[in-house]
């Protein structure tokens, strides 16, 4: 079998319809020898059947007559019969009567026994006992014995016309499926050849002839309908794994993009975090700074106030004055940095502050820096502190010249951009919306990446000592800040850098304004409450509005001053109060409950902090101004007048 | 003496019997006593000959025995329920020639010659078989007759009285018989 298994199905196919002809053939013949063997049995038995009556009728006289000699006599005939070989008559009783022996055949050879009527076959003869009757009384048996080689010729011959037929079957057989293959072998092994281009080339374009409408044919169709199927799918599977391919390597672009955008807003976070914690603790030793630097600055201006000093202590004073004043520039930068400063906010006309600073810039820069402005053109509104962008001005191209030794450009530019909200996300602080952009340009040295992150930060830099403070950049994104802006830098080294200022754009221009001149201090003869809970920065208060004519009463806390309201009741026009203070009563607080007594009560709150009285006020609809620590003498006496006047 | 010839009688009436009842084997045969033999031959002979059809199937078949007491014997228990072409058979004892016409079959046991013709002349010219057991039974116009030769029992025929009797006898008997007078005989295979 497993042989049968290895041959080629051209030859499996032979092999079949040559072993079904040659068994369908032997069958045949088998059965047509059989039926002949047994028709020729039969034949036989019938001729020896006949034979076995005409002898029995032949011999009933001898045995009736018990003529044993005729009954030989009558058997002696079958010397005509080549094939029957011995016979034999028997009396009723079963003894022999008379017998034939075939000359040639041993004739001694003892008759059987008589046995009942029948016949059967023995291997080479065939016995038969047949009744001797007469008038359908038995008279004996008749007993013949005939050799089969009539059917062994018989036989013989048919092997060998069978072997014959089987032979030319055969060789039909082999001749006919050799043509038939044509119809069978060949479209399987087109099938065959088909299947195999596919499995190794993966060509599915390859197609199967078909050359019959039958199941094969039918087969060949489905076949090539399935490796059209097949190609199609093949196809869309390629198309399908090239649009992955491409997908992922887009989506594996956007995640990187992701991720280095991630990254660099994590940096940007953190910058800001980091600017607010180094904010807030400059802001709070700033703020206590401040407070003694104002009581030093009011108590020299007295000083200087003072008639009958010598010129040369009124000199002195001068310069200490000055240093005063510079120290309380520092703090009011440190302020400036950490949000704290109070600002003047007016519509403000970038261009007109640039053009206003060009001269000073000029002289400030020096000869060898050549400066264009790139402005847009018309007034570029901004809700601003005019002097605060001037200082960001300064700040900025100050930072240019040190970084252009050796000369170079500077460019200043300004213009109006909407920030689309796709922008906005590649910058933490940005927002969308209409804004002024003020740009300074220069072609020094440009930052380093070391550096980059960390020039805001006040008390940060790269100057040598006695140069650089650190805080010119500090104080700018300080004011930017508190604007409401932010700040760009682009930066490239030896190239040069620029930084971008984003101001939100005032939407309608402003009415006229008039510029305040310089005056004389206004006075008053109101009644003032001044809270304060540092003791010498209240002193001065108090003296320099005893000065100006006001009647002046003092409190340290909030609790004091709540006593001495009641000592003096609705006499009380205007309340100077600290906004931080001990005991629990902030100035909002107080200036709240006085309002209770007496509505209407003007109220001036001073402090460090400008947003802490907006976030303390905010919805209370509280109608007090705010003074912003430290303060000139000018600036307290414009206050308490405006207040005092305020209808 | 009539002792012996009874006990005899019946030995033979047994073994006759045993032959008819289908167990006579021809050992047997030649064991019978030569009466037994001859009635068992007579009976035997009206299967091998024919008649001329008789007028009716009622007439019995008439087996006439003549001057042969112990053969008729036999005869009649041979006889005994058996039928020859569908007639009964009588067993008739012929004493007289007048008897001899109504017999089919006769058996002539005398041996005297003048006797013998008695009996033989009324059946010349009738479809009567005659069968005798002596010296020139034939000579005298019989038909068949018993010889004891070689120690056996062997038929004559007299084909021509048999002819002339209108009877057809079968070649089987004409084969097993010993000698056969008259012409010589065509059928004879
Ligand atoms: N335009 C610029 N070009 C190159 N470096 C700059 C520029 N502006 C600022 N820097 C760097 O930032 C640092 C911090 O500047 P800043 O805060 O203004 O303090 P300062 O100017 O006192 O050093 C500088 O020391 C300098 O290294």
């Amino acid at each position: 079998m497993g042989r049968f298994r290895q041959l080629s199905i051209r030859n499996k196919q032979m092999l079949i319809s040559m072993l079904t002809s040659g068994v369908a053939l032997l069958l045949a013949c088998t059965g047509f020898v059989l039926y002949d063997v047994l028709t020729a049995q039969e034949e036989m038995r019938q001729n020896l059947l006949t034979l076995a009556e005409v002898l029995g009728n032949n011999s009933t006289g001898a045995l009736d007559f018990n003529v044993p000699k005729e009954a030989t006599e009558v058997l002696s005939a079958l010397k005509a019969r080549a094939d029957v070989t011995a016979a034999c008559i028997y009396t009723k009783d079963g003894t022999v009567f008379a017998r034939y022996a075939q000359s040639g055949s041993p004739a001694d050879s003892v008759p059987p026994p008589c046995q009942p009527a029948g016949h059967r076959f023995e291997r080479d003869r065939m016995l038969l006992f047949h009744p001797v009757e007469q008038n359908g009384e038995v008279l004996g048996t008749l007993f013949i014995q005939a050799n089969l080689d009539a059917l062994a010729q018989r036989m013989q011959q048919y092997l060998k016309i069978g072997i014959g037929v089987l032979l030319a079957a055969m060789l039909m057989a082999f001749l006919l499926s050799l043509w038939f293959q044509r119809f069978i072998t060949e479209p399987v092994l087109h099938l065959v050849q088909a299947t195999r281009a596919v499995a190794q080339k993966k060509d599915y374009a390859v197609r199967v002839p078909k050359e019959s409408v039958d199941e094969l044919g039918q087969f060949i169709d489905d076949f090539n309908e399935m490796l059209a199927q097949i190609q199609a799918r093949d196809a869309a599977l390629h198309e399908a794994q090239a649009r992955l391919e491409q997908r992922v390597a887009e989506r594996t672009q956007e995640l990187q993009a992701e991720v280095a955008e991630r990254k660099r807003v994590e940096s940007q976070l953190l910058q800001a975090q980091k600017m607010e914690a180094v904010g807030q603790l400059a802001g709070g030793v700033a703020h206590d700074f401040n407070n003694i630097l104002a009581a030093i600055i009011l108590q020299l201006d007295l000083l200087q106030d003072e008639p009958g000093l010598s010129p040369r202590v009124r000199e002195d004073l001068q310069e200490v004055d000055k240093g005063a004043h510079r120290a309380a520039e520092l703090t009011r930068q440190l302020l400036l940095f950490s949000r704290r400063q109070i600002m003047q906010m007016k519509p403000v006309d970038l261009n007109e502050v640039l053009a206003d600073l060009l001269k000073m810039l000029r002289r400030l820069l020096g000869e060898h820096i050549d400066i264009t402005i790139h402005g847009e053109p018309g007034p570029l509104w901004v809700d601003a502190d005019a002097g605060m962008m001037q200082q960001v001005v300064m700040n900025l191209c100050v930072n240019a010249r040190d970084a252009m030794p050796q000369g170079g450009q500077l460019t200043l530019g300004t213009r109006v951009l909407d920030i689309q909200a796709e922008t906005v996300l590649a910058n933490t602080e940005a927002r969308p919306g209409r804004f002024v952009c003020l740009s300074v340009t220069d072609t020094g040295c440009g930052i380093g990446t070391q550096t980059l992150p960390r020039i805001f930060e006040p008390f940060f830099t790269t100057k040598e000592v006695g140069r650089g403070t650190g805080m010119g950049l500090a104080t700018v994104y300080g004011i930017v800040k508190q604007h409401q802006g932010w700040i760009e830098v682009e930066s490239a080294l030896n190239v040069g850098t620029t930084f971008r200022v984003y101001l939100p754009a005032r939407l309608a221009a402003p009415d006229g304004e008039s510029v305040t001149a310089l005056a004389p201090l206004p006075r008053g003869r109101e009644t003032v409450l001044v809270v304060e809970d540092d003791a010498p920065l209240r002193k001065l208060s108090v003296t320099t509005l005893q000065r100006l004519g006001y009647h002046v009463m003092e409190a340290p806390h909030g609790a004091a001053a709540l006593r001495q309201w009641n000592d003096y009741g609705g006499n009380i026009d205007l309340l100077l109060t600290d906004m931080v203070m001990p005991e629990g009563i902030n100035g909002l607080d107080l200036a709240q409950r006085l309002r209770i007594l007496k509505p209407g009560l003007k109220v001036i709150i001073s402090t460090g902090y400008s947003q802490e009285v907006a976030r303390l006020s905010a919805g209370k609809e509280l109608d007090l101004i705010c003074l912003t620590k430290p303060y000139e003498m000018r600036v307290l006496a414009n206050a308490v007048r405006d207040c005092l006047d305020r209808v | 003496m009539w002792l012996r010839s009874q006990a005899r009688w019946w030995c033979g009436a047994l073994a006759l019997a045993g032959a008819l009842f289908g167990c006579a084997s021809a050992a047997e045969l030649s064991a019978l006593a030569e009466h037994q033999i001859k009635a068992l031959y007579l009976f035997n002979f009206t299967k091998y000959v024919e008649w001329p059809a008789a007028a009716s199937n009622a007439a019995p078949f008439v087996i006439g025995v003549c001057e042969a007491l112990e053969v008729r014997n036999d005869l009649v228990e041979i006889t005994r329920d058996k039928r020859v072409q569908g007639r009964a058979i009588v067993i008739q004892a012929v004493r007289s020639a007048q008897d001899v016409g109504a017999c089919d079959l006769l058996f002539i046991g005398a041996t005297d010659q003048a006797r013998i013709a008695e009996f033989l002349r009324p059946s010349r010219n009738a479809a009567v078989l005659t069968v005798g057991s002596a010296e020139n039974f034939l000579a005298l116009g019989g038909m068949v007759n018993f010889v004891r030769r070689e120690d056996k029992l062997r038929l004559e025929i007299g084909l021509d009285a048999v002819q002339r009797a209108r009877l057809v006898m079968s070649a089987k008997l004409l084969a097993i018989a010993g000698t056969i007078k008259g012409r010589a005989d065509p059928m004879r295979k």
